[in-house]
């Protein structure tokens, strides 16, 4: 993020979800005004790849934490391991690991651990919306996986490992996409320009659109509301664009469109 | 008594892919279990009797939601008037009527369903319903675009702001009227426009901004022929009333009396009026040639 801020000259530089230090692959940077419309893209799911290692359990969940438990895995046949893995398609309720940014009790989860702490955050619920095995050479499982925002994977690859029995941790972690944005269409941050950033609408890619006339334009990026038709039970969010220019994101109230977060300028 | 069935049960207004994930759920148990699948809709929309004034704009009107849902292969679309009475029944007793009725053998829903007095029919009361009562059942997903659920309130948004191509997309096809040709002023004949008048449509259906449109039109014979739609007000018919004007490319013929399904594709322009009828003439040549690009991609 640094790299990014210093080569744009930009201070107001967000993110769209850390990726913990030892993964990589995509990380989705918002600029400047775009920032604004970070909170809509934060429910976007991500899909990673990566590989979980049976038999060890770490106190971080994955390569880079201390050993706490070995076990032995010799015992899990092919059948065992997709049954596994299926049960976690779908819901569940996860606890996010020890070493994690969730907060508890006002202060950072890894703050504690770090302190030497027993820590248990909360379990949430999260969705797998997709997972596969890529290849089983046992003891590790390379894996793909579509999940919902909010969820660890390193909590996964724990939670798969306690389900077989033996214990696991993850020891590789690529982001591959996030949302509609993948991985084949990032840049490197050393190379990042003004030219390679993408348009901010792709933000708000999902959202329903609204076309307005040039007085209408002057009302909504001066951040006034503009009179519609009323719809009886609408509380979605509409992006309000003239041409293929993004104003704004606006919120529909009675017959007036109230501009809620104007991106576009004067 | 009628062949055992799979039921499920909704509003399933717009019959969108969300409700289309529901649909092949409920058609895939059908198929495997050789049973009949039976979906139970609400007519009118039980908001409209239970909190009229925050009553939505209707995606699909119930004959149009029958059809879409026959589409999808459901064998029997039940249309339940939801009177006030309905609207006191509880689930449980609801879940009982439906056992009954329709020898209910598994009921699938969807993930944010809830039915009978107070929406208390969750998918927690029906798991315990299905224990005691032995039947199956099923709960579909979401379909998610970009991790946000598909929704029929979604989809009103979109089209109530006018974005066609978005409402499309969760639709899983271009949004539609099914109105009946009736006779016009013949006005457009004499400026070598000839139009479809439809009928007025129904004050509950949700019709896209006003303007002039690039339309598809299928005929009853399942012809579909490219054209342009005017969409505007019919004053001497009240606020509400709308007139829907289509001329057809490459179609001769008449079609009064016959029922059409207009299907909206592009906005080309906002109606306006015309300073003379060669102005008027010129633009409508415009139009035409925008709509056949459209139409064409």
């Amino acid at each position: 993020m640094d790299i990014v801020r210093r080569a744009l000259g930009e201070q107001r530089v967000g993110h769209l979800g850390t990726l913990d230090p030892f993964a990589k692959g995509l990380l989705v940077l918002v600029v400047g005004r775009a920032t604004r419309l970070a909170p809509f893209a934060a429910e976007w799911p991500k899909t990673y790849e990566g590989v979980i290692r049976l038999g060890i359990t770490t106190d971080t969940d994955d390569l880079t934490g201390a050993v706490v438990a070995t076990a032995p895995w010799t015992g899990i046949t092919p059948a065992q391991l997709a049954d596994v893995i299926g049960s976690f398609r779908g819901a569940y309720q996860q606890r996010p690991p020890a070493y994690s940014a969730v907060k508890i009790d006002g202060e950072r989860a890894y703050r504690r651990a770090r302190r030497g702490e027993a820590v248990a955050p909360q379990p949430r619920p999260v969705e797998i919306r997709e997972l596969e095995l890529v290849e089983a050479a046992v003891p590790d499982l390379r894996f793909r996986a579509t999940v919902s925002a909010g969820t660890y994977v390193r909590s996964l690859a724990r939670d798969i490992g306690a389900k077989l029995g033996c214990g696991a941790h993850l020891t590789a972690l690529q982001r591959t996409a996030v949302g509609p944005l993948r991985l084949a269409d990032a840049v490197a941050p050393e190379v990042v320009t003004r030219a390679t950033l993408q348009d901010a609408a792709v933000l708000i890619a999902d959202m329903p659109r609204r076309q307005v006339d040039k007085k209408e334009r002057d009302a909504v990026v001066h951040g006034r509301p503009i009179r519609v038709d009323p719809i009886a039970d609408s509380r979605d969010p509409i992006a309000v664009f003239s041409g293929a220019e993004l104003l704004a994101v606006a919120e529909q109230v009675g017959d007036l469109l109230k501009p809620r977060v104007v991106v576009a300028e004067d | 008594m009628s062949r055992p069935a799979v039921v499920t049960l909704g509003t399933f207004d717009g019959v969108h892919r969300g409700h289309q994930a529901v649909l092949a759920e409920v058609t895939r148990r059908a198929r495997a279990g050789k049973l009949t699948s039976v979906l139970v809709t609400f007519d009118p929309h039980p908001l409209a009797v239970v909190n009229p004034s925050a009553a939505p704009k209707l995606l699909t009107l119930p004959e149009e939601k029958a059809d879409l849902v026959r589409a999808q292969g459901i064998d029997r679309c039940v249309l339940l008037p939801f009177t006030p009475a309905v609207a006191q029944l509880d689930a449980e007793a609801f879940v009982g009527r439906l056992c009954d009725e329709y020898a209910m053998r598994d009921l699938v829903m969807g993930y944010d369903h809830g039915f009978g007095r107070g929406r208390a029919g969750d998918v927690d009361l029906v798991q315990r319903l299905a224990r005691e009562r032995g039947f199956g059942m099923a709960v579909v997903d979401a379909v998610r675009d970009n991790g946000q659920p598909i929704s029929s309130t979604l989809i009103r948004t979109a089209l109530a702001h006018g974005d066609l191509d978005a409402a499309g997309r969760w639709l899983g096809r271009s949004y539609g009227i099914r109105g009946k040709v009736v006779r016009g002023a013949g006005r457009g004949r004499t400026i070598g426009v000839p139009t479809l008048n439809l009928e007025a449509p129904d004050a509950r259906k949700l019709l896209p901004p006003d303007g002039v449109y690039a339309v598809r039109v299928k005929l009853k014979d399942a012809r579909v022929f490219g054209g342009m739609m005017n969409q505007g007000p019919r004053p001497t018919f009240g606020e509400q009333a709308r007139t829907l004007e289509v001329h057809l490319f490459d179609f001769d013929g008449e079609l009064y009396g016959e029922t059409v399904d207009v299907a909206w594709v592009r906005r080309l322009r906002e109606v306006q009026a015309f300073p003379s009828r060669d102005a008027l003439v010129a633009q409508l040549e415009r139009d035409r040639q925008a709509a056949r690009a459209t139409l064409n991609r």
